[in-house]
């Protein structure tokens, strides 16, 4: 994977010049682990004024917001959820290139108060890179509830930052919090807490060694401590950032060796395993235990949420009920929206335009649009909302462990399962439900894994055609042969695509109320984000359709075509048609096959042969429209042709196949 | 930390494991680089196999001498068997084995003279492990543990290092689904490690009488 160069502007959110400090808006930094409740100490300070978007050219979430403190107007940045400032995954990129290049004013690290030893790890590693900083200690509610006592001017005198508490979820410590970020903005804090000897001596003469080169810019605005532990560390981003000086490298290399020889272990693993006794350190001295809570009832519905039986029940339980809820309010919601739509074609119509112009107006832009409305937004609030609720109870980790074994057969961890299972519903969301997974391997695999699914306008062919002129077992085969295609699909990818099998490696979080209100706000501002981006290629393919359909192109290429269709797959030439159009809307390939073969009895029409293979090719050939812009906005356009073309190839072949196998079943049976 | 990118599988235990019964009977003693020498090991993975099986109390290792210890001696066997039973079909069908291909794999990967003694190496410290009680997160049960070595992959390691189960670190078992993942408490958090990636992590129980005082439960 190359990077792009670290050149500032295109991390900033758009208007704000990269040089913008103090002065102008200044810009706070949101910091902090998973599951901290930072995106809720986000959400109190910025309220409606926020953006949900994409880092520029990656795949992890940017969210960012205004608010006006004491007459003031101010910025807040919430990055991604990390646990480390290594860069072995895009959340960890995109903040550590966020952070290093002093971007923003000053940083907010949002700590959990209950787990404090293992958030002070990440609180380290930001005072290493020496820009001013502010510990936020949130959840400190529940650390009261757990009987903990923290001591934080003691946290803060090691540390070397400011310490305030905080509980976001009722709003307080907030305001001391801000001021005393806007306090120490642009400020140089005090020196960061120092490691063992052996590790300080090493960075000493790393340090030194930088002293001798002259450093590239992207580089030199970076502490020169912060430089030498990466080098130690062999951090593959900062050796790339001095590709050009191999000789430093080598020698802070070999520095690194010597470390490792007296430790026995990596260099990276020894400075982690200071940090972490640092971290102890401050932990043990700053955190007393008054009292010993009890087992809380949140910690006794873990034990069952977790429990190999019961667990497994619950679990099937609530994947039925979100399968039910999202289908059952969705289908609801896009009946009601059709209804409308319809009701608006009319009224369209009967405004008195000429036929061409309606025609062109309705066909070629209005259809696309609304078709893009109808299909996704009553699907896609619903699983947001789900999602978002899962996400923040802490009932996705749950999820994941127990399914872990299972998807481990597929060469990917226990979070793949929920975009694979949302892919029966909508492959949209599923695709976009792959960011729950923390590497771009594993995301693509359960991507691709995904549309392969068969989603429910998909569905509605296999059972309108297969289910209904068939039978019901050639139905159920087809769902069968799916369910081959998608393990051998993961354990070909799997095999196939460059990068390690990682696993499992999980914090599972306290389970708590995810608060509906928060949802409901991620949710609008998703879809704002969602409609952006999806909408233009809809229209952009519901009109490029409209022109060929204009320009009478679509007999002569299925007529052109017609010797492939009708040898190789043993289907009625219109069908092209149908399946061109199908890429717009799934559940319209079966009204317009009835359209152009003239009835809905297809068995009267149609062979049996021919609506199997049929409604395989439309169970596996390229995802709708839709799909293609989440997969593209996800995995990039090269990666979105790659997969649309590799299973058109998949349908037609397969497809080809099944025709040919059954016909000479035929001969031989006949 | 392991040569291989990877994951050893089944068949690389049982090729491991029957070949070292049919030297075994033919009363050689084998070292890894013998192992390595063998025709049908030549493409496979062997010193992290050897890992592997002595974790899984398949094999032991003594001075850089592998032998198998009565439950890896079983499945050698049977392996053989299998193997010995699939040979005299083919061979009844009037097939050949293509022995020169593999005559050129013994050649080709006996040559990394240096590569055979640091796996070597690495096999000596892991046989000195175990004597001493070492075994693997999967095999452990609930209770306290400090991690010994991470023999995982390099995102692997860094992703556990940085989540604090790095070398050194004492965590608490919690929770174990048969074949399954566990949860363990490290640095006062709760984590889910899936079953393949504990297995990468060697631990030796934290005896009661340690100095290190058990935190509070």
């Amino acid at each position: 994977m190359s990077h792009p160069p670290v050149t500032p502007s295109p991390l900033l959110p758009a208007g704000t010049p990269p040089q913008a400090k103090a002065g102008a808006e200044p810009t706070l930094v949101l910091v902090g682990n998973a599951n901290v409740g930072k995106s809720v100490l986000f959400n109190a300070l910025t309220g409606m004024n926020q953006t949900i978007g994409n880092w520029p050219g990656k795949t992890v979430e940017l969210a960012n917001g205004t608010f006006l403190f004491q007459g003031r107007h101010l910025r807040v940045v919430d990055l991604p959820g990390i646990y480390s400032l290594s860069t072995y995954s895009q959340e960890e990129l995109v903040a550590r290139e966020f952070l290093a290049t002093g971007l923003g004013d000053v940083v907010i690290d949002v700590l959990d108060s209950t787990v404090l030893e293992r958030n002070l790890y990440l609180a380290l590693q930001l005072r290493e890179l020496e820009t001013p900083a502010v510990l936020a200690l949130n959840l400190t509610d529940i650390a009261a509830k757990q009987g903990l006592d923290i001591d934080t001017e003691l946290i803060a005198a090691e540390m070397g930052v400011p310490v305030v508490k905080t509980t976001a979820a009722a709003g307080k410590g907030l305001e001391l919090l801000v001021e005393t970020a806007l306090a120490h903005a642009g400020k140089q804090p005090a020196p960061a807490p120092r490691y063992g000897r052996e590790v300080e001596e090493a960075v000493a003469r790393v340090q030194g060694l930088l002293a001798t080169a002259t450093l590239p810019a992207t580089v030199t605005g970076m502490p020169p401590r912060f430089v030498a532990l990466k080098l130690l560390e062999r951090d593959p981003e900062m050796e790339r950032l001095l590709a050009g000086f191999p000789e430093v490298v080598a020698e802070a290399q070999s520095i690194a060796a010597e470390l490792e020889a007296v430790h026995g272990h990596e260099a990276a693993g020894i400075i982690a395993a200071e940090r972490y006794a640092v971290a102890g350190r401050i932990a043990a001295a700053a955190v007393h235990r008054s009292s010993t809570g009890r087992a809380s009832g949140a910690e006794r519905l873990d034990s069952l949420l977790l429990h190999r039986v019961l667990g497994w029940t619950a679990l099937v339980l609530v994947m039925f009920a979100m399968f039910a809820l999202i289908f059952q309010v969705g289908g609801w919601a896009a009946g009601l929206l059709d209804g409308a739509f319809a009701a608006l074609e009319e009224a369209f119509y009967g405004l008195g335009l000429s036929q061409v112009w309606a025609n062109f107006l309705w066909q070629g832009l209005i259809q696309g649009v609304l078709a893009g409305i109808s299909v996704a937004l009553p699907y896609l609030v619903p699983f947001y909302v789900i999602l978002s609720v899962l996400e923040n109870s802490g009932y996705l980790a749950r999820m994941a462990f127990l399914t872990d074994t299972i998807m481990h057969r597929l060469g990917l961890h226990g979070k793949a399962f929920i975009p694979i299972f949302l892919g029966y519903g909508c492959s949209v969301p599923a695709v976009l439900g792959t960011r729950i997974m923390e590497r771009d391997r594993d995301r693509l695999i359960a991507g691709i894994l995904a549309t392969l699914v068969p989603c429910s306008a998909r569905t509605v062919v296999i059972l309108g055609l297969v289910g209904a002129f068939v039978g019901f077992w050639p139905a159920v085969s087809l769902y069968l042969l799916d369910l081959l295609i998608v393990f051998l699909a993961g354990r070909l990818l799997n095999r196939h695509l460059p990068g390690e099998n990682v696993g499992l490696i999980m914090e599972m979080p306290r389970l708590r109320n995810p608060g509906l209100r928060l949802s409901l706000k991620q949710t609008w501002f998703r879809l704002k984000d969602f409609a952006a981006f999806a909408f233009p290629i809809i229209v952009a393919g519901s009109f490029l359709l409209f022109v060929l359909e204009w320009l009478g192109w679509l007999q002569p290429i299925a007529a052109f075509l017609a010797p492939f269709t009708q040898t190789v797959l043993g289907l009625p030439p219109v069908t092209v048609i149908v399946l061109v159009f199908g890429v717009l809307r799934k559940e319209l390939a079966l009204i317009m096959l009835a359209a152009l073969l003239g009835t809905t009895e297809f068995g009267l029409v149609l062979s049996a042969q021919q609506m199997y293979v049929f409604a395989l090719i439309v169970l596996l050939y390229v995802p709708c429209i839709s799909t293609i812009a989440v997969f593209r906005r996800e995995f990039g356009t090269r990666m979105a042709v790659l997969v649309s073309a590799g299973e058109v190839a998949l349908a037609l072949a397969l497809g080809a196949t099944v025709n040919w196998v059954w016909r000479l079943a035929g001969m031989i049976v006949g | 930390m392991r040569d291989e990118q990877r994951e050893i599988c089944r068949e690389d235990r049982e090729e491991c494991l029957e070949a070292l019964y049919r030297m075994e009977t033919q009363g050689r003693t084998a070292s890894l680089a013998d192992l390595m020498a063998e025709p049908d090991l030549s493409q496979r993975p062997v010193a992290d196999t050897l890992t592997d099986l002595a974790l899984e109390r398949k094999i032991r290792l003594e001075n850089e001498i592998v032998s198998l210890t009565p439950q890896g001696r079983h499945t050698g066997q049977r392996v053989f068997e299998r193997h010995e039973l699939a040979e005299r079909l083919l061979r009844s069908l009037g097939l050949r084995e293509a022995s020169a291909h593999e005559e050129a794999c013994r050649a080709e990967h006996l040559e990394d003279e240096g590569a055979v003694r640091a796996a070597c190496c690495r096999l000596g410290r892991l046989g000195a492990m175990l004597d001493e009680g070492v075994i693997r997160l999967c095999d452990a049960d609930n209770g306290e543990y400090r991690v010994v070595l991470l023999s995982a992959g390099r995102f692997q390691r860094r992703r556990l290092e940085d989540m604090g189960v790095g070398p050194g670190a004492v965590v608490r078992v919690e929770r174990r689904h048969r074949h399954g993942p566990i949860t363990v408490e490290a640095h006062g958090a709760r984590l889910a490690l899936g079953r393949g990636v504990a297995a990468k992590i060697l631990v030796a129980p934290v005896t009661q009488c340690a100095s290190h005082p058990a935190p509070s439960a």
